[in-house]
């Protein structure tokens, strides 16, 4: 059997190449790309990277990209300042190990962007990406949560 | 062949990173632990271990509020409603406008009203649908806030920097804080073209809005000097 000219047989293995690899990475989901920062009293930091951020309801649920810890954040008092909603954290519970334990929660405010153009954020000029959160709670005993990110999920 | 060959190992190469990628990437997600310590828990998952254990806080009891309710005080719309009663006086008996309502308080879950209330409604949101507001997303009030967090980020027990006056009623003391900015409070003030004052003087616009809080005002063209109970849903006013 005769083969085809060197170059024909290169362009035709980069062809098949690029197809397959599309096929391969087009079947992988959105990677999460969220952001979870725990800043414990005594200043240890623990920065979780790619951690998935999905809204059910009136709850964020926040996974660890190992998928062994989840946050389930729930918020109230939702008012809209602009077109930024801005949610007071009422509660959140770990999830993990096996367990479900309320965290001593104290307080937290959330900025929700439901648009599809970043959102200023009041007397800030930080902005809040499309469909994206940015929240920070507190802790009795003085940890500091700070979460930001794309949601991957919405459940309304 | 060797083309063949390359593309197996670019592919097998390629598996385990989507897989981990679907499993949200335990090599790379476990986070970086800026401080170095090690993890009391051990494990992946948050470091959030030593902030758990207490008891669910509970909400504690507020003496003399009664289920004073979002707007159902007196303007017709408490019957067969479990809120709204405020406490056992019953607003509306022996007020300040004279007597002009009669809530007759059946085991504190009806609230009847007799001779009805004047009820200024929003003047900008003038169809009164529920949350309009609020781009129709209802609003609940939030535990450890004043008012629940309708009048801004202010939590319950705050400095005295922001207190601004108190009103007695009922025997009760009630304690008013500054309205923040881009707050709900500040949206119906805004409505009303209200500008909030210190609790006190005589000849105010008095609002009690949830959770058993009230903030004082001038009078204007739009609101006469009174007592008014704030209905969260729609922003109207019903005089007390």
């Amino acid at each position: 059997m005769k083969l085809p000219p060197r170059g024909t047989r290169r362009a035709l293995a980069a062809a098949l190449l690029t197809l397959v690899t599309s096929f391969v990475l087009g079947l992988a989901p959105a990677a999460a790309t969220g952001t979870a920062t725990v800043r414990q009293s005594d200043g240890h930091v623990d920065v979780y990277q790619n951690v998935q951020l999905k809204v059910i309801h009136n709850a964020l649920f926040v996974t660890t990209a190992d998928g062994e810890g989840t946050l389930v954040i729930y918020r109230a008092a939702c008012s809209y300042q602009g077109d930024l909603m801005v949610c007071f954290v009422t509660s959140a519970t770990l999830v993990q190990a096996g367990k479900t334990s309320p965290l001593d929660f104290k307080r937290g405010t959330a900025y929700v962007n439901e648009t599809d153009v970043p959102q200023p954020l009041a007397l800030s000029t930080t902005k809040v990406p499309p469909h994206s959160i940015v929240l920070t709670f507190t802790t009795v005993r003085g940890t500091y949560v700070g979460i930001t990110g794309r949601f991957d999920q919405v459940v309304k | 062949m060797k083309y063949l060959c390359a593309l197996a190992a670019i592919l097998i190469a390629l598996t385990p990173a989507v897989s981990s990628a679907q499993r949200g990437g335990r090599g790379g997600g476990g986070g970086a632990r800026a401080g170095g310590g090690a993890r009391p828990s051990g494990g992946g998952g948050f470091n959030l271990s030593r902030d758990t254990g207490r008891a669910p806080v509970t909400r504690p009891s507020q003496p003399g509020s009664g289920n004073r309710g979002n707007g159902n005080i007196g303007n017709g719309n408490g019957n067969g409603n479990n809120n709204g009663n405020r406490g056992n006086g019953n607003i509306g008996n022996g007020n300040n406008n004279g007597n002009r309502n009669t809530n007759i308080n059946n085991g504190n879950r009806t609230n009847i009203n007799v001779s009805g209330n004047t009820v200024i409604r929003n003047p900008v949101y003038v169809n009164n649908s529920a949350w309009g507001w609020n781009h129709g997303v209802a609003w609940r009030p939030a535990y450890g806030y004043w008012g629940g967090g309708f009048w801004g980020a202010m939590a319950i027990g705050v400095t005295s920097a922001a207190v601004f006056g108190t009103i007695a009623y009922n025997n009760r003391t009630y304690t008013s804080y500054q309205v923040q900015p881009s707050s709900p409070g500040a949206t119906f003030l805004s409505n009303y073209q209200l500008t909030q004052v210190q609790c006190g003087p005589t000849g105010l616009v008095v609002v009690y809005g949830p959770e058993n809080s009230v903030i004082c005002a001038n009078p204007n063209n739009l609101v006469t000097a009174g007592n008014y109970q704030l209905s969260t849903d729609t922003l109207t006013l019903t005089s007390m």
